[in-house]
C-alpha cells in the first residue's frame, strides 16, 4: 500500500464524510430559506454567532444543538422492544450514509502508473450498491412505525413501505435500460462515457441519450427518499408526523438527518448517471489534463468577476430595512465576508498563475484537475438539491392511491417499453 | 487470520439470526432476526469475493423479501394476547436438534471428506460481467426454466390473492 | 335529456393534463421566478420584521387584552352582575361580589380575575356587559410571563390598563 493509495483513500473518505454530513445543516437551512423566499417571506435570518448570520446557516447548527440537548424519553405505552425503537432510526441513517459512499467525486487520478479512484468505497459496483443499500433503508422506517404502538405511525410506516416496494420495480427496470446504454454498472465508467458527443454537437449526457429512463429514474428517486410530492409516509398534515410521531431528540434527529442525506445521495446519483457527474460538458478528463493551462487562463478573469458580483449582491441584500432600528451587526459581517472573499480570490489567482505555467503532465496538474472536478461536482450537487427543494415547495402531495396507481399502472409499463426501445437501438447502432 | 475471524463473526450472526427467527414469540423480532441472517449471508458471499451475489442478496432478500414480510406482519397486526402460548418451546427445539443430529453428522463427514483442491479464481470472478456472461451462455436453459417457474408462481399468487368477482348476474 | 340534469364538464383528461409534467414545469417556472426575484432584492420582500416593526393594523375593534373601565367620577364601573362570567364560553372570569362603599351603586367586585390562558378572546363578555365596564380595546396582543400564575389578571391589573383608542371612561348611562 503505497503512500499515494493511503493519501487518496483518506482524502476520498474525508471528502465523502464532509459532503454527506456537512451538507445536512446546509440542506436544512436551504430548505427553510428557499421555502421562505418562494413564499415571499424571509426564512430564518436572526440566529447569529458574534454578528455572523451567514444567511441563516447558524440556525441549522442551533437546531442540531437543541436536538442533542433535548430530553430523551420514551412514551410509556411502548413496552416491547425499546432497544429496537432506539435502533430503528440508526438503521435508516446508517444506510443513507453508506449509499453515498460509492459516488465518484473526480476521475481516477494516475499516480506512478497506478490509477486510483476518488471514491470513499473504491468498489466497482456502483449503481447496484446504491440500489441494494437504498432498499434496506426502508426497514428502519417500518420498524419505527410498528414499535411506536400508535395507529398513525403504523399507517405512515405501511404507506412508506408499500410505496417503496411499488417503485423499486420501475427503478430497477430504468436502471437496466441505462446499464444497457452505458455498458457498465460502475459510476466512474458511466461518467467517462458521458464525455463524448451525440449527434455531433450535443454532449453525451444521460438525459439526452435516455430521456425516458431519466424521467422515470428521477420520479422514482423522489419516491424512494419520501420526498414531496410523495411524502405520504410523513403526512405532515394528515397523520401528525407519520412514523416519526413518537420520536424525540436524537432519534428524531437521526430520522430527519437520514432523510436529508438520502436526498443528497439521490441528487448525487442523478447527476452521476444523467448529467455528466464531475465533468464539464464536451470536455473529457484527458482533454482537461492536456490543456489545463488554457482552463486556468480562462478562469483567471472569471473568478474575480463572479466574486465581484457576489460582493455587490451581498452589500445590497445583507442589510436591514430603514424602518428597523437595530442593525444587528450586519455591516460588520458584510465587511468581514468581503475581505475573506477578496483574500480567497487572490490566493486562487496565484495558484492558477502557478498552474498555468506548468508543463503538460506535471503532477500538480493532475491534482488541480481532480480538485477542479470536485468543485464542479459540488456545484452540480447544490443545483440538484435546489431542484429537489423547489419541487417540494411547488407541488401538493399526491394522494396515496394516486401514488400507487402511478407506480404500478404507468411507470412500470413505461420502463419496460423503454428497455425494449433501448435494446433495439443499442443492437442497431453497434 | 482476519478472514477466519470475519467468517466466524458472520457465521455466528447467521446462526443466531436463524435461531432467533424461529424462536422469538413476537413476529417483529423474528423479522429482525431474518434481516440479520440475510445480511450475514450476504457478508459471507462478499467474503468469497463474489460481489454480485453480495449485492443481489441484499437487494433481493433484504430489500424485497424482508420488507414485504415486515409489511405483512404490520398489516396483520396480531395482538400480543392472540399469539400462541408455547411453554415448552426450547425443550421441543432441543429434542428436534437431538433427532436431527445423525443427519448433521452425516453432512459433516461428507463435507470434510470432499475434494480439498479448490480452483483458482480468475480475475474478475464474481463481477457482474462474468456472472452475466456465464449465465447467458452456459446456463441459459436452467435460467429460462427458473423464469418460467417464477412466472407460474406469480400467476398462482395473483389468482389466490385476488378478490373473487361477483358471479351473480 | 331531462332539463334538471346538468352535465358538468370534466377537466384534466387531455393527454397533456394526464402527463402532468407540463403542469409541473409551469408551476416550477412561477416558483423559480419568486425565488429569483426575492433573492436578487431581499429588502423588497413584504415582511414585518417583528419586534422592531410592530403591526400596523390594530384598530378599534381589535380584541386585545381586557380592561375594566372607570366611570366619569373615577369609580369602578363594574357592578358584579356576573353577566360576563355567564356569557364566557371558556369559563375564565372569576368574580366575587361585595357591597359597594362609595354609594354610587349597590354592588362592586371584590375579586375580578380573568385567566388569559383559558380566554379565547371572543368578546362575548364585552357584548354581555350592561355597564360598559369590561372592554377589550387595550390593543395589547402580546402577554408574556414565566409561570402560569402570571397569566391570571386580577382586578387591580385590569383596572390599570389604559384603552388605546381615546375612550377612557365607561359610556354607559350617557
Amino acid at each position: 500500500m503505497s503512500t499515494a493509495t493511503i493519501v487518496v483513500a483518506v482524502f476520498s473518505l474525508v471528502l465523502a464524510a464532509l459532503l454527506a454530513l456537512l451538507m445536512i445543516p446546509v440542506l436544512v437551512w436551504l430548505e427553510r430559506r428557499v421555502a421562505g423566499l418562494v413564499q415571499d417571506r424571509l426564512g430564518p435570518n436572526r440566529t447569529n454567532v458574534g454578528g455572523f448570520r451567514l444567511g441563516g446557516v447558524v440556525q441549522s447548527f442551533a437546531d442540531v444543538i437543541k436536538l442533542v440537548l433535548k430530553g430523551e424519553y420514551y412514551p410509556s405505552h411502548i413496552k416491547m422492544g425499546r432497544w429496537l425503537f432506539m435502533l430503528a432510526p440508526a438503521i435508516t441513517f446508517a444506510m443513507a450514509l453508506l449509499a453515498f459512499m460509492v459516488i465518484p467525486f473526480a476521475d481516477n487520478i494516475v499516480v506512478d502508473g497506478e490509477s486510483l479512484r476518488i471514491q470513499a468505497l473504491p468498489i466497482e459496483s456502483g449503481i447496484l450498491w446504491y440500489m441494494a443499500i437504498g432498499a434496506v433503508g426502508i426497514i428502519g422506517i417500518v420498524f419505527g412505525g410498528w414499535l411506536s404502538h400508535n395507529k398513525y405511525s403504523l399507517i405512515g410506516a405501511v404507506r412508506a413501505g408499500a410505496q417503496m416496494i411499488g417503485y423499486e420495480l420501475p427503478l430497477g427496470l430504468s436502471v437496466i435500460a441505462i446499464v444497457l446504454t452505458y455498458n457498465t454498472i460502475d459510476f466512474n465508467v458511466m461518467v467517462q462515457w458521458q464525455s463524448g458527443t451525440v449527434l455531433g454537437f450535443l454532449p453525451a449526457w444521460g438525459i439526452i441519450v435516455q430521456p425516458l429512463a431519466a424521467v422515470i429514474f428521477i420520479i422514482t428517486l423522489f419516491v424512494e427518499t419520501n420526498r414531496a410530492p410523495f411524502s405520504v409516509a410523513e403526512g405532515e398534515s394528515e397523520i401528525v408526523a407519520g412514523y416519526m410521531t413518537e420520536y424525540t431528540a436524537m432519534k428524531f434527529a437521526m430520522y430527519f438527518m437520514g432523510e436529508y442525506v438520502a436526498m443528497n445521495t439521490a441528487s448525487a446519483v442523478i447527476i452521476t448517471m444523467f448529467f455528466g457527474g464531475y465533468q464539464l460538458p464536451w470536455v473529457s478528463t484527458q482533454f482537461l489534463l492536456e490543456h489545463f493551462s488554457i482552463f486556468a487562463l480562462v478562469m483567471m478573469p472569471l473568478i474575480p468577476l463572479v466574486v465581484y458580483f457576489v460582493i455587490k449582491w451581498m452589500r445590497k441584500n445583507n442589510r436591514v430595512r430603514e424602518t428597523v432600528s437595530t442593525d444587528g451587526g450586519r455591516l460588520f459581517e458584510t465587511k468581514v465576508l468581503t475581505i475573506a472573499l477578496i483574500a480567497m480570490t487572490v490566493i486562487i489567482e496565484l495558484i492558477l498563475v502557478y498552474l498555468a505555467l506548468q508543463p503538460v503532465g506535471a503532477f500538480s496538474t493532475s491534482i488541480a484537475v481532480t480538485l477542479f472536478q470536485v468543485v464542479i461536482f459540488v456545484v452540480k450537487l447544490m443545483v440538484f438539491n435546489l431542484f429537489f427543494i423547489l419541487v417540494r415547495w411547488t407541488l401538493p402531495r399526491f394522494r396515496y392511491d394516486q401514488v400507487q396507481k402511478m407506480g404500478w399502472h404507468y411507470l412500470l409499463p413505461l420502463s419496460l417499453l423503454n428497455i425494449f426501445i433501448t435494446a433495439l437501438i443499442v443492437v442497431g447502432v453497434s | 487470520m482476519l478472514e477466519n475471524s470475519i467468517f466466524a463473526i458472520l457465521a455466528l450472526f447467521l446462526l443466531f439470526g436463524s435461531l432467533g427467527m424461529i424462536s422469538f414469540k413476537q413476529t417483529v423480532f423474528s423479522g429482525l432476526s431474518f434481516l440479520l441472517a440475510m445480511m450475514a449471508l450476504a457478508g459471507l458471499f462478499a467474503l468469497l469475493e463474489n460481489s454480485f451475489l453480495f449485492l443481489a442478496q441484499i437487494m433481493v432478500s433484504v430489500g424485497a423479501v424482508v420488507v414485504i414480510s415486515l409489511l405483512v406482519m404490520l398489516s396483520v397486526n396480531v395482538n400480543e394476547q392472540n399469539l400462541p402460548n408455547e411453554p415448552a418451546k426450547f425443550r421441543w427445539m432441543l429434542f428436534s436438534a437431538i433427532l436431527v443430529s445423525p443427519f448433521a453428522l452425516l453432512m459433516y463427514k461428507s463435507l470434510t471428506h470432499m475434494n480439498r483442491e479448490f480452483v483458482e479464481t480468475v480475475a474478475g470472478y464474481g463481477s457482474l460481467k462474468m456472472m452475466g456472461a456465464t449465465l447467458f451462455s452456459d446456463w441459459v436453459l436452467p435460467f429460462e426454466i427458473v423464469s418460467v417457474l417464477l412466472l407460474t408462481a406469480m400467476v398462482g399468487a395473483i389468482i389466490i390473492a385476488r378478490k373473487e368477482p361477483a358471479n351473480d348476474a | 335529456m331531462d332539463k334538471r340534469i346538468k352535465t358538468v364538464p370534466r377537466y384534466g383528461t387531455g393527454f397533456k393534463d394526464r402527463l402532468y409534467l407540463p403542469a409541473i414545469y409551469e408551476g416550477m417556472k412561477i416558483t423559480f421566478k419568486h425565488l429569483k426575484d426575492n433573492v436578487s432584492d431581499s429588502n423588497a420582500i413584504d415582511v414585518l420584521e417583528y419586534p422592531e416593526e410592530q403591526p400596523t393594523d390594530i384598530t378599534e375593534r381589535y380584541r386585545g387584552l381586557h380592561r375594566l373601565t372607570h366611570r366619569e367620577d373615577d369609580t369602578v364601573a363594574c357592578v358584579a352582575c356576573f353577566m360576563c362570567a355567564t356569557a364566557c364560553p371558556s369559563n375564565c372570569i372569576f368574580i366575587e361580589a361585595t357591597e359597594r362603599t362609595d354609594g354610587v351603586d349597590e354592588k362592586m367586585p371584590q375579586r375580578f380575575a380573568i385567566d388569559t390562558l383559558e380566554c379565547i378572546f371572543c368578546g362575548y363578555c364585552v357584548e354581555a356587559c350592561p355597564c360598559d365596564a369590561i372592554r377589550m380595546d387595550t390593543g395589547i396582543f402580546s402577554l408574556t410571563g414565566n409561570a402560569r400564575e402570571d397569566f391570571v389578571l386580577e382586578k387591580e391589573q385590569l383596572l390599570a390598563y389604559k384603552g388605546a383608542f381615546g375612550e377612557e371612561k365607561s359610556i354607559a348611562g350617557k
